[in-house]
């Protein structure tokens, strides 16, 4: 074994998300023999995964209703703002709805932005990746695919578009 | 969280797998030497992402193994310094709490890192946070936000047995773990539908978040709200909040060893 580059690239967990489920989909000529790699990809797509319906406290909706349109969206979006790379990967990660957590993500958050122009980040990143929790859904997305793929959050009657 | 890593590596194809798709044999041979396991200073390997070039398929004199130096990419778990995950609390004790992902475990919070007044509850077994007299349970099995602060690397790989001794291993060191700090995790983003419970983790807000709710900004808020006592309310009582909470402030920034 011999390490070429250490770190070529950083992926967000969307993009390891859509690596996992297309490598599923891929048809296969035999059934792979069972190996460690079975126990990794399932608990790895088991965090990545929006959370069932059934565990609906997990706060988990950072992950991936949303497609890969979305992601370059985002990014598109987000550049007016002068964040860096790791910001943007941590935002698309974890979706920030409210200044709190914005605030985390984003070094000096304070300093860097007027309370207006962190306003639009969350809203920018709402309108992008879409919001969850606070009853409008997942239905006011501009994203698209895998909308559909996404399981209603517990109580609320949130009927998917 | 994710990086991809290039590696080149010799893969030894065996005879029996020579009639599947060479792509596929290889790919399934890299996953079976490297998914689930730790290469030291690079991280947790998930598996290939990407093949980038194979060479000609060699076989040796006497088996018919057919060797092939391959070029790939892996996906590697590596959440860089100060990056924030999403985790669940999986045990604690009075020497910090321990934390995992659904698929690595090695994830800590030592005490010196965890809320000033937060202390380990030996009833519960549950670290506590203090607020206000409100105390604040760091349930298991509950999701919280950290930050990654630090990470150690203890090369496991076994020594010859010169260097062994004779007395066995005592304990198994974990190759990779991560040390985290906790972030605040907001009443809004727990309490998503099912109500409140009693025991939900929130984290003490951070200086500017007061300032916010004080100024009458949106999010933090609710939780401010909930801190307030009916004796607060009106324009006296939010100066005397005021003072209260920047003296709990600057009493909190002495002491504390994270920053504010």
């Amino acid at each position: 074994m011999k390490i070429l580059e250490s770190q070529s690239a950083v992926l967000s967990n969307y993009e390891v998300y859509a690596h996992l489920t297309a490598m599923r989909a891929t048809p296969r000529s035999a059934p792979q023999k069972p190996s460690n790699v079975d126990t990794v990809l399932k608990e790895l797509t088991d965090y990545l995964s929006p959370p069932p319906a059934s565990r609906s406290r997990v706060p988990r909706y950072q992950n991936p209703p949303y497609g890969a349109a979305a992601l370059r969206a985002l990014v598109a979006g987000l550049r007016p703002y002068d964040l860096t790379k790791s910001e943007v990967l941590m935002i698309a990660n974890l979706r920030p709805e409210s200044l709190g957590l914005l605030d985390c993500v984003v070094e000096e958050c304070d300093e860097r932005f007027t309370a207006e122009r962190q306003d639009e980040i969350v809203k920018i990143v709402g309108d992008v990746l879409g919001r969850d929790g606070d009853g409008d859904g997942d239905g006011d997305g501009v994203n698209g695919d895998g909308m559909n793929g996404v399981d209603g959050e517990g109580g609320h009657e949130d009927a998917p578009v | 969280m994710f990086i991809l890593t290039t590696l080149s590596d010799l893969v030894q194809i065996s005879p029996e797998d020579v009639e599947k798709p060479s792509g596929e044999s290889i790919q399934d041979n890299i996953n079976v030497k490297y998914a689930n396991k730790v290469i030291q200073k690079i991280g947790l390997c998930i598996c290939v992402y990407d093949i980038l070039n194979a060479s000609d398929g060699l076989i040796g004199h006497g088996t018919g193994i057919v060797n092939v130096n391959v070029e790939f990419r892996l996906i590697v778990f590596r959440p860089f310094k100060g990056e924030i995950l999403l985790a669940q609390i999986s045990g604690a004790s009075e020497y910090g709490m321990k934390i995992r992902l659904d698929f690595f475990d090695d994830i800590f919070v030592p005490p010196n890192l965890m809320f000033p007044k937060s202390f380990f509850n030996v009833q519960e077994q549950v670290w506590t946070w203090v607020n206000d007299g409100d105390e604040y349970f760091y349930d298991k099995n509950e999701w919280v936000r950290v930050r990654v602060e630090d990470e150690q690397w203890n090369d496991i790989s076994p020594s010859p047995p010169s260097e062994r001794g004779s007395e066995p291993t005592t304990e198994r060191k974990s190759p990779y773990s991560i040390t985290v700090s906790p972030l605040p995790l907001w009443k809004q983003d727990v309490l998503n539908d099912t109500g409140g419970s009693v025991n939900q983790v929130v984290f003490p807000a951070k200086e500017s978040q007061l300032y916010y709710s004080i100024e009458g900004k949106s999010q933090p808020k609710a939780q401010i709200g909930s801190l307030l006592t009916e004796d607060f309310q009106g324009i006296f009582g939010a100066a005397l909040l005021w003072f209260e909470i920047m003296s709990v402030l600057y009493s909190q920034a002495a002491l504390a060893e994270f920053d504010v």
